[in-house]
């Protein structure tokens, strides 16, 4: 409650700080006229959310699967973790636009499928990390007892080792979600889309280029707007998860 | 005290030896289990108890060494230091779980009797709906006790569980297991640093150097009074000064050498 109480009053000041000094439309629109643009603009604006909202979702769950079973694979063997692990550091350190180019060469035919790789990259490793992390952390003593009592690895791994792992597997799930719309804004920043759907990109640099602030503005809501909507729905399949498990980390979440 | 036959052997090693790495963990360690055995792996740690308990248990293979053993798989069961319940099942199902993992469905139908006994034993029927988070540590350490008990095992080792309690959980807890062992056939190996415990609990306590050897084994009578009567008698006392003297000789011994 406080939160949006912030976020009105820093509208309201927004609003009257244009008006009373007389800001230029051109630098600072106010808040009722980057309303208007997106109901003038809502078809235009959704087509674009649509397109970006796509490689999004492709990319991320191509991250999902890719980054769970390689973040797994690394848990149970150490030839796959010391083989990935160069690779691990070259996704943290290497930055995404510097590949796009690459990529647009491989994918040429196909740009969609050069904004998912490029959106992929960005999101693909906090979800290794926190696989990895999340094996890794199972207790020991409970892995040795169902050693000990002849339980299978796969029953182990359905009944203990999964739900031991997936409140720091839904963490990196939050955190990769976000880098999906990151990574998928700025793949279309330098890849573009090929000229046949166009992204909420595409709309950002339409209006910087033509100097209309007020669609620019617009736009960047509808991208803000999507990165707080992909945050809580994961902040809240967390809480819910961790609730479920009774793990105590719900509360680490609420605090964050 | 009873004697003991051959055909009371739950598992026997001989001149085992442990290394990791290039660390040598235990050395030329030779004991005996049997039928109704009590005994305490007593030591400070790091001095390899624990993993005489996994190489008893079958868990981690000897370096060197012979290990020949009686047991079947589901015939051991272990307590741990950490309780190690799953959060998100209450204590019913949580003592159930190694049962209901592994089991036919025909062992399936006796297992509700079988879990009504157990946690009565432990004092926990009442709780059985209850969630880890909802109980106390002593509680906790109850429910996997009972755990290990509900798969019957034949040998029960229990790697330093009391360590991490206060002194008054401990100490009911201490009286607990003696009062198990008193009204069931059960045969335990105490892994623990504590020498009043190692008193308390074991007929046999098996002393281990800092280099993981057996360095002595001190017998205790058996005891058929109250656990409190006994805590505070001048035999525990008496043992608990033969280790210390034990002890400050072999330390001795390993600053000279």
């Amino acid at each position: 409650m406080r939160s949006l109480l912030t976020v009105l009053f820093v509208v309201v000041l927004w609003q009257v700080g244009c008006q009373l000094f007389s800001i230029p439309a051109w630098l600072l629109p106010t808040p009722t006229s980057v309303m208007q643009v997106l109901f003038s603009d809502a078809g235009t604006l959704f087509k674009s959310f649509f397109f970006t909202a796509k490689v999004t979702a492709a990319s991320f769950i191509l991250a999902l699967v890719t980054g769970l079973a390689v973040g797994f694979l690394s848990h149970v063997s150490r030839g796959v973790r010391e083989g990935i692990f160069p690779f691990t550091i070259l996704l943290q350190t290497t930055p995404v636009v510097s590949v796009a180019p690459l990529l647009i060469v491989w994918f040429r035919n196909n740009a969609f499928a050069a904004l998912v790789a490029c959106a992929w990259l960005v999101c693909v490793y906090p979800l290794i990390s926190a696989a990895y992390a999340g094996f890794r952390s199972t207790d020991p003593n409970l892995q040795r007892l169902f050693r000990l009592h002849g339980i299978s690895p796969w029953k182990s791994f359905l009944h203990f080792e999964v739900p031991s792992a997936l409140p720091m597997i839904l963490n990196g799930v939050r955190i990769s979600g976000g880098l999906a719309l990151v990574g998928a804004i700025g793949a279309e920043f330098v890849a573009g889309t090929g000229g046949h759907e166009l992204g909420l990109a595409y709309r950002l640099l339409m209006a910087a280029y033509n100097q209309e602030t007020a669609k620019l503005f617009a736009a960047l809501f509808v991208v803000s707007g999507f990165g707080v909507l992909i945050h809580f729905l994961f902040s809240a399949l967390e809480l819910w998860v961790a609730r479920k498990l009774r793990l105590g980390a719900h509360q680490a979440v609420r605090d964050v | 005290m009873a004697q003991k036959s051959i055909s009371d052997i739950l598992v026997k090693c001989a001149d085992v030896g442990v290394e990791i790495g290039n660390h040598k963990i235990l050395s030329s360690v030779s004991v005996e289990v049997c039928r109704g055995d009590r005994i305490a792996l007593l030591g400070p740690s790091g001095c390899g108890k624990s993993t005489l308990l996994n190489v008893l248990a079958g868990l981690l293979p000897a370096s060197e060494g012979t290990l020949n053993s009686t047991l079947k798989p589901g015939d051991v069961s272990i307590v741990f230091q950490e309780p190690s319940l799953l959060p998100w099942k209450t204590v019913a199902e949580n003592v159930q779980l190694l049962l209901s993992l592994n089991s036919t469905a025909q062992l399936q139908s006796d297992v509700r009797q079988k879990l009504r006994d157990v946690l009565t034993r432990v004092g926990l029927w009442e709780r059985r709906g209850a969630f880890p988070d909802e109980l106390s540590g002593g509680m906790k350490m109850r429910v996997a006790l009972a755990r290990a008990l509900l798969m019957s095992p034949r040998l029960l080792l229990l790697d330093e569980p009391f360590s991490a309690l206060d002194d008054f959980t401990r100490e009911k807890l201490q009286d607990d297991l003696l009062q198990l062992y008193r009204s069931s056939e059960l045969s335990y190996v105490l892994v623990t640093h504590n020498m009043e415990e190692a008193a308390l609990l074991a007929e046999r306590i098996l002393v281990f150097s800092p280099q993981g050897k057996i360095v002595a084994e001190l017998r205790v009578s058996d005891f058929s009074g109250s656990e409190s009567i006994r805590r505070d008698s001048k035999e525990v006392s008496d043992i608990r000064s033969a280790i210390r003297s034990l002890w400050q000789a072999t330390t001795r011994e390993a600053t000279h050498a």
